[in-house]
């Protein structure tokens, strides 16, 4: 009995050691008197693979807190060994607000990261959103689908495939895949998302019949309407106010929904996701203008106007339609003199060297198209 | 055989993840009486030190404190002691400003923060047992005026507040403040006060709501009445 004891304690000493990476050193203060921003420090060792997040479990004495998602930032996601700094503000956290935490610990775990998040947008504003993560296990129970590895030679990668089996993937719900340390949208926003977020269809479309244009981009969208504009109060105007969106916008709308903090991409996280480890001009490792021809929707092969999202091929992690289809709005300016924001990806109107992953050009914030879309990310720093 | 359990267990329990230590968290100010007053006299201040900062100095500065230390390095805490200077058993109001400096000796960051020392805080103070006492609601020589609660919901959209003290002379003083909630220092034993019946108005530019009170002053003492 005792040796068999001993050998499982052998057992759980070496899995512990070698398995899994370990937090160490956890302290927490708060800026006081300065701020209400509270440092969360601590030591993380024996990262050797694999994307891992720190799960955040706070208490005040035995008393379990939901700290909000946008409540945390700093180093909660795709971390690596060293020291890292979480950071809390207790004022995002509505429910805490009437008194003071006397007793305030956090404990911290090492998580693998998910591969994709899906938030059901079908729910009522005010009720709590339905959000599920997808891991890779859960992928490779065959449960949702096909799934590729290895789609693009070279580079390491996993694409859900299966995804646009289901309608409701491009409608009903949104669809992210995690990408470093944010999710990015599947699909570029379709219109039946919009619906779903704002009750109606817009009223400016190609697609006149509902079934048609639910799954196809939402299109004819300024800047402005996505996120606001600095003459709004409180104004928008990235990054000046940060990631403050008007309420009544589209992300706006989103927020509310969700419950999450959705956002355009920067144009350096557009293009990341775009490329999938991949440096040739387009994401399937060719540098052959012919490459559009199953990657994307564009000038030959569109027939004048957008096209139902995922229907082509996805990229290493399984994002569709970063070449063609329509162009994709960004958080950033696009000039010096901040008068164009940034827009990447050819469309359906363009020829197939507009949609290379370098490619991106800017246009006025309140200026809108039927070329102009735009996908989302949610942000974990 | 109990120890190889209890040894398991630990293993078991602390495999990946790590808690910390309780600490005291402030949320928000407009409902939270502490967020700004000092509740002892070993007041732990906490910062983020800016990556470009080579030194810093910290400025503390109110009716009966006017300190200032120097940082040279990284430090990211101090703890400040409001009973080593002289009268702190007397209300006060302190300003901090801690004031960050580059390679150059240029500014690179400033954190700013009003503190309330508030009698008995920092070190011994008369109590008094028995409320039918006159001597209960008397105020003799300086009042922390403390705004801190209540005014979320009227207050929200003001851009500061201002109280306004009218003396009994007619004269008035006007004390503009940039946050809705905070503290005013009313040194009440000056002579230029005077005496008899004084107004003390609160309000919120920008917003709405307020508060107001009257006070008599006598020789000899201060009697407060809220109006």
């Amino acid at each position: 009995m005792r040796r068999t004891l001993l050998m499982l304690a052998s057992v759980l000493v070496l899995w512990h050691a070698v398995a899994e990476p370990v937090v160490s050193q956890v302290t927490v203060r708060q800026r006081w008197p300065w701020s209400r921003l509270v440092d969360i420090d601590y030591v993380l060792e024996g990262v050797e693979g694999g994307m891992w997040d720190i799960e955040v479990r706070a208490f005040d004495g035995t008393t379990p807190l939901d700290l909000p998602f946008a409540s945390l930032s700093g180093d909660r996601a795709a971390v690596s060994n060293g020291p890292g700094r979480i950071v809390w503000n207790p004022t995002v956290t509505a429910y805490t607000n009437e008194q003071v935490l006397t007793q305030f610990t956090v404990e911290l775990t090492p998580v693998q990261a998910p591969l994709y998040l899906i938030v059901d947008l079908t729910h009522a504003v005010g009720t709590p959103p339905v959000v599920q993560y997808l891991y890779e296990e859960d992928l490779a129970s065959g449960a949702y689908g096909t799934v590729e590895t290895n789609p693009v030679p070279g580079v390491i990668s996993l694409a859900w495939t299966g995804v646009t089996n289901d309608v409701a993937n491009k409608t009903d719900r949104l669809v992210l895949r995690r990408v470093r340390d944010f999710y990015i949208g599947v699909f570029e926003w379709t219109q039946g998302q919009r619906k779903n977020v704002n009750g109606a269809y817009y009223s400016n479309s190609y697609y006149t019949n509902a079934t048609d244009r639910a799954v196809h981009p939402e299109e004819r969208l300024s800047y402005v309407v996505i996120r606001g504009a600095p003459g709004d109060n409180p104004a928008v105007d990235w990054p000046a106010t940060g990631r403050a969106v008007k309420p009544s916008s589209l992300l706006g709308r989103l927020r509310t929904k969700s419950g999450l903090p959705f956002d355009l991409p920067t144009d350096e996280q557009w293009e990341f996701a775009c490329r999938a480890g991949t440096a040739t001009r387009f994401n399937n490792g060719s540098d052959d203008l012919s490459a559009m021809e199953e990657l994307g929707w564009y000038k030959s092969n569109a027939n004048d106007h957008t096209r139902e999202v995922g229907l082509k091929r996805p990229n290493a992690w399984g994002l569709y339609d970063m070449h063609g289809n329509v162009e994709e709005w960004c958080l950033d300016w696009f000039d010096a003199e901040r008068t164009l924001r940034v827009r990447r990806n050819g469309s359906w109107l363009r020829e197939a060297s507009y949609s290379a992953s370098s490619y991106s050009t800017g246009y006025a914030p309140n200026g809108s198209g039927g070329t102009l879309g735009y996908r989302v990310v949610l942000n974990m720093r | 055989m109990k120890r190889l359990f209890a040894a398991l267990a630990v293993l078991c329990a602390a495999k990946g993840f790590a808690a910390s230590e309780p600490v005291l968290v402030h949320t928000a100010p407009l409902h939270n009486r502490l967020w700004m007053t000092v509740v002892s006299n070993e007041v732990p201040l906490s910062w983020a030190w800016p990556p470009d900062a080579h030194s810093a100095v910290l400025t503390l500065a109110g009716k009966y404190v006017n300190e200032t230390v120097a940082f040279d390095g990284v430090t990211t805490d101090w703890i400040w002691r409001p009973a080593d200077v002289p009268d702190a058993a007397r209300d006060d109001v302190v300003d901090l400003l801690l004031t960050f400096r580059g390679a150059g000796d240029e500014p690179v960051g400033v954190l700013a923060a009003r503190l309330a020392v508030v009698a008995g805080a920092a070190g011994p103070v008369r109590v008094m047992p028995d409320e039918s006492t006159s001597d209960w609601t008397r105020v003799k020589e300086d009042v922390v005026i403390g705004y801190d609660a209540a005014w979320r919901d009227s207050a929200k959209m003001a851009s500061g507040s201002r109280l306004t003290i009218v003396k009994p002379d007619g004269g008035a003083v006007t004390n503009v403040m940039a946050d809705v909630s905070g503290f005013a220092l009313w040194n009440v034993k000056s002579e230029r006060w005077g005496f008899g019946a004084f107004t003390l108005a609160l309000d919120f530019p920008g917003g709405s709501g307020g508060w107001e009170a009257t006070l008599t002053r006598l020789p000899g003492g201060t009697w407060v009445g809220i109006r």
